[in-house]
């Protein structure tokens, strides 16, 4: 009886514990899930707004502009479809319109995305992947 | 030179062929170095990947700067390794020493195969084009041309332990020995690793500017899953055992730590991984090299199954605990790899683990492991009572500060200070390693949270003359001047920063146009004071009068790479033990000579010596080959002939070319260190020759 009693009480322990380590595993690996969309999904898959995503496609030509105070915003294409992000962090040094960028951020009430982190797509060369091997690569990303 | 790789496939057991083997492997690989060194752009990867204008040093990294070259480089260590295990057969069963090299040289096969039919690097091009491509300006730097070699080195590492695995469940092998034939080349493989990541965390630092130095991207990630490994099983082996025969658990991890190499390279060569970094690979590669992925792993599940189930082996909390620890940051990193390649294949939507997954199960949980890191080897009464202090001390200080910074921070204070108590206490020559490698990871740790939380970026648009306050001083932009170079024009900013009217730094940061794609490019300047290191890149500009810069501060990010360092060598003087004082004097008389063409005043060239090249990190002003420091070495030569006084040509020079004139960097060690590795391997295994 005793010893039943002692091999309960270490199961309901270990269950515990595991349930818990569980629990706190999930809710942060849920948190942390960045999706990716492209311009395209855009149009055709709700967002939900203020969730940390990423975008990719490659950035409109003479879309680029430069904010005063730092910042700024550039056009991220895909076929026809589009999307205005706005950035006040740093962009990389490979960043250069019409290559492939993915920009991480939240979409924000108002529908406007704003990116915390502007990353260049590149290759093994470390050269910004160009447009024409593109078409492919936004939907393989 | 495919005829010399095919001839290499004949393979035979005996070891006299393995050195053979090395030789035809060498020939091959030195064939390519010598292609590249004369630009010889009837080779293709030579054609596509070196250009005649590019400095002879980095025409040779660019043997290995893309996968064919690459992978030639990986069977010629692996040749190494085959040659240098087949040399000392006196310590091991014979056996068993074959069936190793047996393996061995299975995977060598395997790997040439793969070279030869997949990724030929002597494909021809006729006609051939002269001066296509270059090695991109972002890889002609000294870390990253010694980080694939530390990187593979430490991979390839893992390979005869793998095999040794093997080996003993078709010949047993007792515990002790298992552990004595393994436990150099584990330690290496840690001390290279390390080192390779850490050249690459560095080059990604100061020359991608993004302004971090890790970014939890997989093909990051990917690097530590071995790394972690090969920490797992130094502490496995420390634990004392009841019985002398070999456990499933060594057996486990040593196997694992190879599969993981196989499946990095897999998984990053193989393009299966959403990463910003696309390494792109067409599908017969990837299948070539995930068939011998999955016959390695049919290998050791095979042997896995023929070893002893683990004996109730006697319990060492810390120890324990350390390897279980190891492996759930394995299981961490391991999830946030592969999850988001699952997922995506299940839903088709592609997504990534964002930094918040690893901050908060990889870091955190790390903060537990430095104080059981600290209390555990070092145990004792005095040293408890005084580190309990010092962490008190430390927690006041930084309280203010928020308790993740306040804990990270007091911890790492606590590691460090129980390794420097230990030593000062009882040291002996024996726990050296030991030693070095908690205080390296204490003193990175402590580099890690300090930078992690006080980092501070600014951007801003300015324009020369402007003036900018920032809390520690003021920025001033002082001009831009347009400068042409052999390959590309330079926008040269002159930027200095003050402290109360002290300048502290002169930055000459560039944006620079690169004539043959027309891609731009910031090289930053990096300046150190008091242990931050200030960096400032000149960004992108409509008009070429308003810049976007970035000026950012990292406090502590040396200790990050002094931490690094310290590791790799404490794990390195375990694999090399006295042999490593050897390779120290090797690398030292290793350091590079530079010819110079034109005749200098004995005085001038004593004087380039100190002076770093203000545009190229990690060259001095003697070795550099760009215009600009031919420009400043002749002006200086003039000077001298004057007979000026060495401290006023200086003066002129900070002047005149907006230089800083800092303590200069010995930068032979950072040629000459990496080498001395390289090198000493290559001495000891003449050495053991018999």
């Amino acid at each position: 009886m005793k010893k039943a009693h002692k091999r309960l009480l270490k199961l309901l322990a270990a269950l515990l514990s595991i349930g818990a380590g569980a629990t706190i595993f999930f809710s942060i690996f849920k948190d942390a899930m960045v999706f990716y969309y492209t311009p395209k999904d855009y149009q055709h898959r709700p967002i939900e707004k203020n969730k940390t995503i990423r975008i990719g496609g490659i950035v409109q030509q003479n879309s680029h502009v430069l904010y005063p105070k730092g910042g700024g915003r550039f056009i991220v294409q895909e076929g026809n479809d589009t999307i205005l992000v706005e950035y006040s962090c740093s962009l990389p040094t490979l960043f250069k319109e019409e290559t492939m960028v993915v920009a991480q951020g939240t979409f924000n009430d108002e529908g406007q995305f704003s990116a915390t982190e502007v990353l260049a797509k590149h290759d093994e060369n470390y050269a910004p992947l160009p447009k024409n091997c593109l078409e492919e690569q936004v939907n393989q990303w | 030179m495919t005829l010399i790789l095919s001839f290499r496939k004949k393979n035979a057991l005996l070891s006299y062929l393995s050195t053979v083997n090395l030789g035809l492997i060498s020939l091959a690989f030195f064939c390519l170095i010598l292609a590249f060194a004369r630009s010889d752009f009837s080779v293709q990867s030579v054609a596509f990947h070196s250009h005649s204008t590019t400095p002879l040093i980095y025409k040779i990294a660019a043997t290995w700067g893309h996968h064919e070259g690459s992978m030639l480089l990986w069977c010629f260590f692996l040749g190494l390794i085959i040659n240098f295990f087949s040399t000392n057969r006196q310590k091991i069963e014979p056996s068993i020493h074959n069936a190793t090299l047996f393996i061995l040289h299975s995977i060598l096969v395997l790997f040439l195969a793969y070279s030869l039919l997949t990724s030929n690097p002597f494909e021809r091009l006729m006609p051939f084009p002269i001066n296509r491509g270059e090695l991109n300006p972002l890889l002609q730097d000294p870390s990253l041309t010694f980080h694939p070699l530390f990187l593979y080195m430490g991979f390839l590492s893992f390979s005869v332990p793998f095999a040794l695995s093997i080996a003993s469940s078709l010949y047993p092998i007792n515990r002790p020995l298992f552990i004595q034939w393994t436990k150099p080349w584990i330690a290496g493989a840690w001390g290279f690793l390390t080192l390779g990541i850490l050249t690459g965390s560095i080059w990604a630092y100061y020359e991608l500017g993004w302004g971090g130095w890790w970014f939890w991207d997989p093909v990051e990630s990917a690097s530590l899953l071995p790394w972690l490994v090969a920490a797992a099983l130094i502490h496995l082996y420390k634990k004392p055992s009841s019985s002398d025969t070999l456990s499933r658990s060594s057996v486990f991890l040593t196997s694992l730590g190879f599969l993981l190499c196989l499946t990095s390279v897999w998984v990053i060569r193989g393009g299966a991984l959403v990463s910003v970094h696309t390494f792109a690979l067409s599908p017969n590669r990837s299948f070539f090299l995930f068939s011998i992925f999955a016959l390695c792993l049919g290998a050791s599940i095979l042997a896995l199954i023929r070893t002893s189930k683990d004996h109730h082996e006697r319990r060492n909390f810390f120890i324990d605990s350390a390897v279980f620890i190891f492996l759930y940051l394995l299981f961490i990193v391991l999830w946030g790899i592969f999850f988001p390649i699952f997922f995506e294949k299940i839903t088709a939507q592609p997504l990534t683990m964002g930094t918040p997954y690893f901050t908060k199960l990889f870091c955190y949980p790390m903060l537990l492991v430095f104080f059981l890191m600290g209390v555990g080897p070092f145990f004792s009464r005095i040293g408890l009572i005084l580190c309990i202090i010092i962490s008190f001390v430390c927690f006041y200080i930084f309280w203010p500060q928020g308790i993740g910074a306040t804990s990270a921070i007091t911890l790492s204070v606590w590691l460090i200070s129980w390794t420097i108590l230990y030593s000062l206490k009882n040291f002996r020559k024996k726990s050296l390693p030991l030693l070095g490698a908690h205080l390296g990871i204490g003193i990175l740790a402590l580099g890690i949270s300090v930078n992690g939380f006080f980092q501070k970026e600014t951007m801003a648009i300015m324009e020369p003359g402007e003036k900018i306050e920032l809390p520690l001083g003021n920025l001033t932009f002082d001009a831009v001047k347009p400068i042409p170079r052999q390959n590309h024009l330079a926008y040269q900013g002159t930027f200095s920063l003050k402290e109360k009217d002290h300048l502290i730094c002169v930055f000459n940061s560039e944006r620079r146009l690169y004539f043959a794609n027309q891609s731009e490019h910031s090289e930053a300047t990096l300046c150190h004071h008091r242990l931050t290191t200030y960096s400032l890149i000149l960004g992108e500009t409509t008009d070429h009068q308003h810049w976007v810069i970035r000026f950012y501060e990292n406090p502590f990010i040396l200790l990050i790479w002094i931490g690094g360092i310290l590791v790799a060598l404490s794990a390195l003087l375990l694999c090399f033990q006295k042999r490593l004082l050897i390779i120290f004097a090797l690398g030292i008389l290793s350091s590079p000579s530079s010819e110079a063409l034109i005749v200098y005043h004995p005085k001038a060239t004593a004087l380039f010596k100190k002076i770093p090249c203000p545009t190229c990190p990690g060259q001095n002003l003697e070795s550099s080959q760009t215009e600009l420091s031919q420009e400043i070495r002749d002006f200086i030569d003039q000077e001298i002939r004057q007979g000026k006084d060495e401290e006023i040509i200086l003066k002129t020079l900070e002047t005149q070319f907006h230089m800083t004139l800092l303590p200069s960097f010995p930068y032979w060690i950072l040629w000459g260190a990496p080498l001395l590795f390289l090198g000493g391997i290559l001495l000891m295994i003449y050495r053991r020759n018999p």
